[in-house]
């Protein structure tokens, strides 16, 4: 039902953290010397200008030592950070790169930091991020996002494996079994093996509901990935407004081109708004 | 100043036109001569749903051309009306382009593109979704700035001579032609193989006074052909009429072919 009294978002009050203009990226965030795990915070900024209605979070891997990456931000003093969005994975394979663009509310004054983990020892991934504020009538501005389906021992999203059929969907893979609050909306990283170095092409649909139930709420989302680097295009989604109740189970399947084991399957995490 | 009344999205009724089961591909759109248009190709007959927000998924299969353009339209066969027009086709990628747009119930969404090889294949799907009673503005049409049909490409922004530094400013538009409540920004260098990094700043105002409006977003050419973020996501930044929209940009690059980011933009009329 289109109607009602459409309010004209508006975002304003850009502020940009972390680039570096002396070589043209952005900072080195270093993982922890072990693989898979979380390294230190680094301040984004000590007190943010405006409050905040969107973060635009952008990572690359130019001096990264493994495959995948993953970024955290977070609010709070040092050492009393609040995770705010956890888990950004970044695909750094042969000049890989994401842009998470956030609908997440940040106060004025807040101290902002982020953190990287990456699937190589000594990792790290270089980040950049992006504030802005809104006008009276604001944006979603959700409060945190939860992350669903990240596999931390791999620094990847669920696996989900179209089969052994090219061009069929595979079965639903169940990404979690209850949510354990209600959610007005997602974004979705799709990634493959680290350097899988096969063209194909993928689809992907979100189910909610019981094994076997599943309603699909988005149906066939695309992505690629050359054969050159593996990386895939769109590796994150854009920001979907699809209320999900608390206790869903939510639930993934993919299609594929391709039904070579290693190729077919896609590697599916979700972060999930909440107020 | 975040606060006032916050609204959600409230997306429903989901529905994906374009994508092909049977081969995991999108719809194929054959274009017609060198930088021409080919024919429309139907992605619907009769959406089932209101639309409050359209995703134009373009790529997926490598054409032969260097740089191609997709429009999309809604109307009968042979009176469709471009509501985002040559929205930019990447080789060996697969972009998104989010655009609030109004569709209504019914309609008929159809695709064509052009490239810069003849009879070239682009690739498109749609994906559109209806809102709930109080959901943001959304726009009737896109206005595409800064693109060259003769060329199937935007508009050539150069870092110059000097790595790390910030060139000049580029005109993408001398004044815009209508309020837009948003953009999607896009950045791509057709043609071009090499890893370089951009900081780019995005600015409206007069020549000499430009005022930055969103600075330093990072963008990585690859190795491969790709630019990322391609596009950078739609962000509600209002931008008035008559305004002048400029870029500039550093690149890690002073090579001439390598330091250049061709930008179209599209702005979503109010």
């Amino acid at each position: 039902m289109a109607g009602g009294w459409p309010i004209p978002r508006s975002l304003c009050n850009s502020s940009s953290y972390l680039q570096s203009l002396t070589d043209s990226i952005m900072t080195v965030i270093p993982s922890n010397v072990s693989a898979n795990t979380v390294g230190s915070w680094i301040e984004v900024t000590s007190s943010s200008a405006t409050d905040v209605a969107a973060v635009l979070i952008e990572a690359t891997g130019n001096s990264a030592s493994g495959n995948f990456q993953a970024v955290d931000i977070g609010v709070g003093a040092a050492g009393s950070e609040i995770v705010i969005a956890a888990n950004m994975i970044l695909h750094d394979y042969s000049n890989g790169a994401c842009c998470y663009c956030l609908p997440v509310a940040i106060s004025a004054g807040s101290r902002i930091a982020v953190r990287t983990q990456g699937d190589g020892a000594s990792d790290s991934a270089q980040v950049g991020v992006i504030t802005l504020d809104s006008g009276w009538t604001d944006t979603v501005t959700e409060g945190a996002v939860d992350t669903i389906g990240f596999t931390g021992s791999g620094t990847y999203g669920t696996s989900v494996d179209p089969g052994a059929s090219a061009n069929t969907a595979g079965a639903w893979t169940q990404l979690t079994a209850s949510t354990a609050t209600g959610y007005t909306g997602f974004m979705l990283a799709i990634t493959r093996s680290a350097s899988s170095g096969t063209a194909a092409t993928y689809m992907v649909d979100i189910g909610i509901g019981a094994g076997g139930s599943e309603v699909v709420i988005l149906s066939r989302y695309p992505t690629w990935s050359n054969n050159s680097p593996g990386v895939m295009t769109p590796s994150v989604t854009g920001y979907f407004g699809v209320n999900i109740p608390a206790g869903s189970r939510i639930a993934a399947r993919a299609y594929s081109n391709n039904s070579t084991t290693g190729v077919r399957q896609v590697w599916v995490t979700m972060y999930a708004f909440r107020n | 100043m975040a606060g006032g009344w916050s609204l959600g999205e409230n997306a429903a009724n989901l529905q994906t036109y374009g994508a092909v089961t049977a081969s995991t591909t999108l719809t194929a759109l054959t274009t017609g001569a060198t930088n021409t248009k080919g024919s429309y190709v139907q992605l619907v007959a009769s959406t089932t749903a209101d639309s409050k927000t359209v995703r134009v998924l373009v790529g997926g299969v490598a054409p032969t051309g260097t740089a191609l353009s997709i429009d999309i339209a809604v109307g009968a066969a042979a009176s469709e009306k471009i509501i985002i027009p040559d929205f930019v086709q990447q080789t060996n990628s697969l972009s998104e382009g989010r655009f609030p747009l109004s569709i209504a119930a019914g309609s008929r969404i159809a695709a064509r593109a052009q490239s810069t090889s003849s009879a070239d294949t682009a690739r498109v799907a749609v994906i559109v979704s209806d809102d709930a009673w109080g959901f943001e503005a959304s726009g009737t049409v896109v206005d595409c700035l800064g693109f060259s049909s003769g060329t199937s490409k935007g508009t050539a922004v150069d870092a110059g001579a000097s790595a790390n530094t910030k060139g000049s400013y580029t005109q993408i538009t001398a004044a815009t032609t209508s309020d837009y409540i948003g953009l999607v920004i896009y950045g791509a260098n057709p043609g071009v193989s090499a890893s370089t990094f951009f900081l780019v700043d995005i600015a409206i105002g007069a020549a000499g006074s430009e005022k930055i409006i969103l600075s330093n977003v990072f963008i990585r050419h690859s190795s491969w052909g790709a630019t990322i973020p391609s596009p950078i996501p739609y962000l509600d930044i209002p931008i008035p009429t008559g305004s002048r929209l400029a870029i500039r940009l550093q690149s890690s690059s002073t090579t001439a072919t390598t330091r250049t980011i061709l930008f179209t933009v599209y702005g979503v009329r109010a």
